[in-house]
């Protein structure tokens, strides 16, 4: 039993993780309909911008990492205007080749910034290792469940209360009708870029104070797409709902099957789920006119 | 001055070399494809000898690595660029020649002319199977599916792998065509990949004179039109995943057998995703863009070693800076390729000279 909670909560752990990228993710696209590959290497940027900042600048953890965010962000605004928004309305292949290009060059840069080998996150968060009823859990862990879930609530009452969160979602749902009504198409793209990126980067940092920093971090993304199809590629809840869900499943099939299998195991989910209701659990059915 | 000749009657217009002008280009290709072998080997081009760097560093086994991957780009195109479906399998389906090949080969060895048909009948099997989720998602959707295919061929490979020989991976010997002939040298590997190539090319470029070849294209255009035309949409897609896995698994098992070992983590995502980069960059849709393609990736890396190697001669440092980092810079320059191809140029590399050729033929009428 013991053993089963311990996998838990490392499954909620990773899974917090996932559905901070995967929200990110779906924004992107609910917003400029953009298949962002290269999320999973924004991550990394984020994680080795706050190392970056910690290490090098000397600032302190929490203003490094929040800073690290910010610079996500705007990198993120900066990628929109320089190619996701020439790359509206291409179709979906090129979309996808786009960003694949995107992942390459971040890739490339970031070895040729920080070299090749990971290197250790610095603590910032206090690590001591808790027990309950003989279930050993590290703190760091609770303090990564909690700020992914201060950042997705963050961000659905955003996205929910505020007014550029309205026009987000109504350009999301009706271009046209959101341009006609008055709404600044140009700046809700980027600023769901930005957050997009803020969130991705949000995740990388978490991700890095529990591994190792390096550039197969990035390689985790791919595990964040079973996340966004079970939730339904066009629903921000089910993203969350996903990434959680994927999480458990994967440290699940670590713990109990093998780790060679955690991956394939989340795969064939997916393939599971887009065999029986492709949509995902909150999406709908896409209406296409012929 | 007209680049295609006027034809009157649908035999000539059904042709697939249209002129005697493109007979005596494709002759003089032909004769330039023999020679190469001993261009690269010799170095020397009817007397003249050339140095390194003016053939770009280059060795007949990157040309023979380009020769396989032209056959499996090429038959992704026509599953991907003809058809219209998205697929990321080609790591998978490599993975599965080579593990088809060390079944075959070196545990039951078998004759090399059982084992390549047997190979290519598996391969349209799974492939068949792999195609399954393309009836039911398309697009994105399918994406995704064969990204799922990818890691669970990756995940089998691996694990028979380490089931049967370890980390190192798996070691093949060169293969014995008929009765002692045996691949077992560049030029030997070079001729036989380049008939294997010209019936690739020969096939699918004929595949769009038949009748299934525009069932394809219209599929891609507009599935459900498609269907009101008579067309069976489900039975042509299985049929397409089936036929373009088969040529993509012969196409990784005679990788296998080339490479002479196999190991897991060869077949990487990258690796799927570099044969995607082929097609779009050569232009989805195009055989000659799929050629084209290939070649640019495959040689890119050898001509920034070649530049770094003459930097260093004059500029130590920038030398040191790209010989350090020669595949980020690969890496870089590939993704600027790509985007800016996605952005400025979606028809690819195929599109570039298509256009080039329409101003050569109307200049100085060119937009």
């Amino acid at each position: 039993m013991t053993q089963f909670i311990q996998i838990l909560v490392i499954g909620l752990t990773l899974g917090s993780i996932y559905a901070v990228v995967s929200v990110g993710f779906v924004l992107i696209y609910k917003a400029t309909e953009v298949f962002n590959f290269a999320q999973g290497n924004l991550m990394v940027v984020g994680a080795y911008i706050s190392y970056s900042f910690i290490r090098g600048f000397q600032i302190s953890p929490i203003f490094a990492m929040a800073g690290a965010v910010l610079a996500a962000g705007l990198l993120g605004v900066l990628l929109h205007f320089l190619i996701f928004r020439p790359m509206l309305g291409k179709p979906v292949l090129s979309i996808v080749m786009g960003t694949i290009g995107l992942a390459m060059i971040i890739n490339a840069v970031l070895v040729m910034a920080y070299g090749p080998i990971g290197k250790s996150y610095p603590d910032v968060f206090p690590s001591e290792v808790m027990d309950w009823f003989g279930v050993r859990i590290s703190s760091v862990d609770f303090i990564v469940i909690g700020i992914a879930t201060g950042c997705v609530a963050i961000f659905a009452v955003f996205f929910r209360r505020s007014p550029l969160g309205l026009q987000m979602r109504a350009t999301a749902e009706n271009f046209e009708a959101a341009s006609l009504s008055g709404v600044n198409a140009n700046l809700v793209f980027a600023t769901a870029l930005g957050i997009g990126t803020g969130l991705a980067a949000v995740g990388g940092i978490l991700l890095a104070t529990t591994n190792a920093l390096s550039i197969g971090l990035a390689e985790i993304f791919f595990l964040a797409f079973p996340a966004i199809v079970i939730g339904g590629l066009e629903s921000l809840g089910g993203a969350a709902l996903g990434g959680v869900i994927v999480g458990v499943v994967q440290s699940m099939a670590a713990g109990y099957v093998s780790q060679d299998a955690q991956t394939v195991i989340v795969y064939v989910l997916l393939l599971v789920v887009l065999l029986i209701r492709p949509y995902g659990l909150f999406g709908q059915r896409e209406i296409v006119r012929v | 001055m007209p680049t295609k000749t006027i034809n009157s009657s649908y035999r000539a217009d059904n042709r697939l070399i249209q002129s005697r002008a493109r007979w005596t280009w494709l002759a003089i290709l032909g004769l330039g494809l023999l020679y190469l072998p001993h261009l690269l080997l010799n170095r020397e081009f009817l007397g003249l000898t050339l140095s390194n760097s003016q053939l770009l560093g280059l060795s007949l086994s990157q040309i023979n690595v380009a020769l396989l991957f032209i056959i499996a780009a090429v038959a992704l195109n026509v599953l991907t660029g003809y058809t219209g479906l998205i697929s990321l399998g080609n790591a998978g389906f490599f993975a599965l020649g080579a593990a088809l090949v060390a079944v075959f080969d070196l545990q039951h060895d078998l004759p090399f002319v059982l084992v390549l048909p047997s190979v290519a009948i598996i391969g349209a099997l799974v492939g068949v199977i792999v195609g399954i989720p393309a009836l039911r998602v398309r697009g994105l959707y399918l994406l995704l599916a064969t990204l799922a295919f990818h890691q669970i061929a990756g995940y089998l490979f691996l694990e028979y792998q380490q089931a049967n020989y370890g980390e190192i991976g798996v070691i093949y010997a060169p293969p014995e065509v008929i009765g002692r002939w045996a691949l077992n040298s560049e030029t030997r590997w070079y001729f036989f990949l380049l008939v294997l190539t010209t019936m690739t090319l020969v096939g699918a470029n004929n595949l769009l004179r038949t009748r299934q070849g525009r069932a394809l294209v219209a599929i891609r255009d507009h599935d459900i039109a498609a269907a009101s035309a008579g067309i069976d949409v489900n039975g042509v897609k299985l049929r397409v995943f089936g036929m373009s896995s088969a040529v993509i698994t012969v196409a990784g098992a005679l990788y296998a057998w080339y490479l002479g070992v196999a190991e897991a983590s060869m077949f990487s995502i990258h690796f799927a995703l570099d044969f995607i980069a082929m097609i779009i960059i050569g232009g989805l849709g195009s055989i000659n863009g799929a050629v084209l393609g290939v070649l640019l990736i495959q040689l890119l890396p050898q001509v920034i070693t070649t530049v770094s190697a003459q930097v260093t001669s004059t500029s130590p440092m920038v030398g040191e800076l790209l010989g350090r980092n020669g595949p980020q810079l690969n890496d870089i320059i590939l993704g600027l390729i790509i985007i800016l191809i996605v952005i400025f140029k979606p028809a690819g590399l195929n599109g570039i000279w298509l256009s080039l050729k329409r101003s050569f033929v109307r200049w100085p009428y060119t937009s």
